[in-house]
């Protein structure tokens, strides 16, 4: 008669999800065992792509991101056939070199892909855009994003305490999906800003760091908000010392504070002008010591003059107006927007790329 | 019986990659120091060069640099240090 210890080893070695757990394969959640009939029913959620049709590579390790490939942990992450264009999308966005991928899946920074959603797709496979729209409870939400992370591990072979080597890592980590809530916006969606038609579907990619929370429950006015805004913004995105910030930024609105702004005529194009302009510091706030923190030497506080970043002794917090990009998302009840700051942006480091996503 | 599983990764071989063979002496070799690009790297490389010829018999030190942190070095650079150094320290400093 076997022991208890033993019955439980048996049981546990002949569990699938334990298995995949002992082959290192899992985000630290259990995963749905890839079998063929369930890997089978993903690729008949993109008929169009062939199982053999190579995406790309995907650094460290440059595995290849076969459709197949990507269908198996779509899987796992627990995907429905259905949302299974949105993760082959997102996956070419991986593996554009735009993007940075390899720097991205094993920097320091603790830094993510984050998804942009927009488009019919949304509604027909039932992303969460309204309340609690960057958290939990959803099923396309919670699996899309984690399907990149699965793919990111599996096939880009990132993995901590391998070669992915965060500091800090975040929870977007798991999955990152911002699905837009267009029904709710008051301007155009924004794939619309990036050249795609209202009635495509698109995935935008951005390495982002860490959201953080903005409320302003007064203001009344477009100005006034963005004051509000914009101050949040200034002081939390990195630290004190990135005048100018090196990386993008998404700045989630909600439809409340979106509807506010939109009252006095303002675009999102007027969003972003007023944030670069007015979100600024003093240079001698800048230079490093007890009151500037980490700061710049002086010869770097030079080169930012040389290089239009420096307004009458005042350094921008945003290095450009179109390295913000303003979404809409959330519920309709809360004056909370959302700032996520990127990693590093253009040649130094990441581009957000978008792709469209080939749905019925 | 257990149903089969396929297999979710993508690429070849263990993400962890065994070290390559260590040099037993720097003496008369060429080493290619390569910058990642975080602040005052080049100072400390600067010093590091300096303490490899003087201190351990190192003959030519080859200077490279990636672009930033976030970018992969270029292929060139990977081919030179291949094709005609020893060893390359990849150096970090802030």
């Amino acid at each position: 008669m076997a022991t208890a210890t033993t019955t439980t080893a048996t049981l546990l070695a002949d569990d699938p999800i334990e298995q995949l757990y002992e082959r290192g394969v899992t985000d630290g959640f259990p995963v749905v065992p890839p079998t063929r009939d369930r890997v089978e029913r993903m690729l008949a959620g993109a008929p169009e792509r062939s199982r053999d049709e190579l995406i790309g590579t995907l650094g460290p390790c440059y595995g290849e991101a076969t459709i197949e490939k990507v269908a198996i942990n779509a899987v796992m992450a627990g995907c429905k056939p259905e949302y299974f264009p949105v993760v082959v999308a997102g996956v070419e966005a991986l593996c554009d070199e735009r993007l940075c991928a390899h720097g991205l899946n094993v920097t320091l920074f603790s830094a993510s892909p984050w998804a942009i959603i927009n488009g019919p797709v949304r509604l027909q496979i039932g992303l969460n855009c309204g309340h609690n729209a960057l958290g939990h409870g959803f099923r396309p939400n919670a699996t899309i994003g984690r399907a990149l992370r699965l793919v990111i591990m599996n096939i880009g072979g990132a993995r901590p305490h391998e070669l992915t080597k965060a500091t800090m890592g975040q929870p977007g980590q798991y999955s990152a999906i911002i699905a837009e809530n267009e029904e709710e916006s008051p301007w155009q969606p924004f794939h619309v800003e990036r050249d795609f038609n209202e009635d495509d579907s698109a995935i935008t990619l951005f390495a982002g760091g860490s959201p953080q929370q903005i409320s302003d429950f007064q203001s009344r006015s477009a100005e006034q908000l963005l004051a509000s805004i914009g101050f949040t913004m200034g002081g939390g995105l990195w630290n004190y010392k990135n005048y100018p910030l090196f990386g993008d930024t998404i700045l989630v609105l909600s439809p409340e504070h979106a509807q506010t702004i939109a009252a006095d005529g303002w675009s999102q194009k007027d969003v972003r002008q007023y944030l670069y302009d007015t979100v600024k510091k003093s240079m001698d706030d800048l230079k490093p010591g007890k009151d500037g923190g980490e700061g710049f030497g002086a010869n770097i506080l030079r080169a930012f003059e040389n290089k239009g970043f420096v307004v009458d002794g005042y350094v921008r917090k945003f290095r450009a107006p179109e390295s913000i990009f303003v979404v809409v998302a959330g519920g309709t009840a809360g004056r909370f927007s959302v700032a996520i700051p990127g990693w590093v942006a253009d040649d130094l480091g990441s581009t957000p790329v978008t792709k469209r996503i080939h749905v019925e | 019986m257990a149903e089969e599983m396929l297999n979710p990764i993508g690429y070849g071989g263990k993400a962890e990659k065994p070290l390559a063979q260590r040099l037993t002496s720097l003496r008369g070799k060429t080493i290619a120091l390569l910058d990642i690009g975080f602040p005052n790297s080049n100072l400390f490389l600067d010093r590091v060069e300096t303490l490899l010829k003087d201190r351990y018999g190192v003959a030519t030190v080859v200077r490279h640099a990636k672009p930033s942190p976030a970018r992969v070095a270029k292929p060139e650079i990977r081919h030179d240090v291949l094709s005609r150094c020893h060893g390359v320290i990849e150096a970090v400093s802030s």
